[in-house]
């Protein structure tokens, strides 16, 4: 990418039809606008023309998107952890924690949209908050929090709480 | 996507895209995980699936929580996750290029003990696990249950004679596959048809051979293997009860013949319940009024006659 590409704004379009202007250096977090550009060759284009419709994020979401790759956006590129044996969720940022203390649709909103937008960084962060929320609950309080339906027959609840009894405190 | 509205406030789990949810679960620890679990049928498919990538690090933690009972998946392979009642069921040792697992049935104690030694041994040279199962083999002499594979192992590594009560063997997917001249130099025909459960890729075993086993389930290679004999086979099991209670005939597909008529094998013989048939084999599973499961699976290259009744497994575990 060249530095005036790194300069120039980036039009996106909410689903509900608000237009947001991005510098390309912050919205370069987004894997799937940054191919999207590249493939209608416009990434060194000083013009990208029309916004691009980000079909599946609402203004309220995308503008939160903005704001956290505004934020992220000087962050050194972090190594690819796929290989990494440990699972850590408490190694959330102090800001990336005020910044998801929102309601539950509003997280689960930004892991959709991070996910189209295939924003690593904010779905590992939003997908670990969600984990936290999940960790020291019973099976009863997760169903609550996720409005999960319990399928399971007495008998096998039973079996798998056998199963698991391992894990209980 | 819903739109920034009370329609937000009513998100479930179950809005979650598929793709989601595991990555969610993934960066749940093995606890959370499998308190998750427990919720539904869904979310315990879920974390199970998850489970098999809890690699050997979690060990560490597990052993931290350890209470009443230990289960570790390590292996990618559905199957391999076999929930007991307690006890280890499988150990990872994973060097450069092999896998080994030795799947060992143990008491509490020898379960800590060999996963200390699961330390000394992941991520060496074949030769310093080689020395590892030998010497395992070697202090519990006692084990009734010896799965290995996906390693180039010898039996004149460990002298599997000497287990007295090994009641299961499985090198189902050992490389290169056991011949049988060896095994039987080694242990002898004899012996492995007595065994409960017997699955050897590299053994061979006519009918007759295969009609001596008395154990539970058996997978080797027949070199008999075309429909007659299955039929033959099929007719010549002694429990014959078992085949006049199952219900039910569905189509049966052979890897190489495409679909069949159930009666073309079955012919004579009560029903049964379903089948799935999968790439490189098909396998029938049983289901008697009587409430007896079983499966018997067919393949090109392989003939298992599977009589695995419903509770052999918790039976394994009682044991």
């Amino acid at each position: 990418m060249t530095d005036a590409a790194q300069e120039r704004s980036i039009k996106l379009l909410s689903s509900d039809n608000e237009t947001f202007q991005v510098p390309r250096n912050v919205i370069r977090l987004s894997n799937t606008i940054n191919t999207l550009l590249q493939d209608l060759g416009l990434d060194d284009e000083e013009d990208a023309g029309d916004a691009i419709p980000v079909q599946n994020v609402t203004s309220t979401i995308l503008k939160k998107v903005i704001a956290w790759c505004q934020h992220h956006h000087e962050d050194p590129v972090a190594a690819d952890d796929s290989d990494s044996r440990e699972k850590r969720t408490d190694d959330i940022s102090s800001w990336d924690v005020e910044f998801l203390k929102v309601d539950q649709g509003t997280l689960f909103e930004l892991i959709l949209a991070a996910n189209y937008l295939d924003i690593k960084g904010l779905l590992d962060v939003s997908c670990k908050t969600v984990a936290n929320m999940i960790k020291g609950k019973s099976p009863e309080e997760i169903r609550r929090t996720f409005n999960i339906k319990n399928d399971f027959t007495p008998e096998e609840e039973e079996q798998i709480r056998k199963e698991n009894a391992w894990c209980e405190d | 996507m819903a739109s920034h509205t009370e329609e937000i406030e009513k998100f479930a789990w179950s809005d979650l895209p598929v793709e989601i949810a595991p990555i969610i679960i993934d960066k749940m620890d093995t606890k959370t995980r499998c308190k998750f679990g427990q919720t539904s049928n869904l979310s315990q498919y879920l974390a199970k699936d998850s489970m098999n990538y809890i690699y050997g690090l979690k060990i560490h933690e597990c052993r931290e929580t350890y209470k009443k009972q230990l289960i570790f998946y390590f292996d990618e392979k559905k199957d391999s996750w076999v929930p007991g009642d307690y006890w280890l069921e499988f150990l990872k040792v994973e060097g450069d290029e092999n896998l080994t697992v030795l799947c060992y049935k143990t008491k509490e104690e020898e379960s800590k003990e060999i996963l200390k030694w699961s330390e000394i041994v992941e991520g060496k040279p074949e030769d310093v696990r080689m020395k590892y199962i030998r010497e395992t083999l070697e202090k519990y002499p006692k084990i009734r249950y010896l799965r290995i594979f996906d390693t180039n192992i010898s039996l004149n590594d460990f002298n599997i004679k000497n287990l007295k009560k090994l009641e299961t063997l499985d090198f189902a997917d050992h490389f290169p596959p056991i011949d049988s001249e060896t095994f039987e130099n080694f242990i002898g025909f004899e012996k492995i048809l007595k065994y409960k459960y017997l699955r050897v890729a590299g053994i061979t075993l006519s009918f007759e051979k295969i009609m001596e086993f008395t154990g539970d389930r058996i997978h080797v290679k027949s070199p008999d293997f075309d429909l007659e004999n299955i039929k033959k086979y099929l007719k010549m099991i002694k429990n014959e009860e078992i085949w006049r209670d199952c219900t039910q005939i569905s189509r049966i597909h052979n890897h190489e013949e495409g679909f069949l008529e159930p009666t073309s094998i079955f012919e004579g013989l009560d029903g049964f319940g379903y089948q799935e048939d999968y790439e490189s084999s098909c396998r029938f599973n049983f289901a008697s009024k009587s409430g007896r499961k079983f499966h018997v699976e067919f393949d090109p290259s392989f003939l298992e006659i599977a009589l695995a009744r419903e509770g052999y497994y918790n039976s394994r575990s009682e044991n």
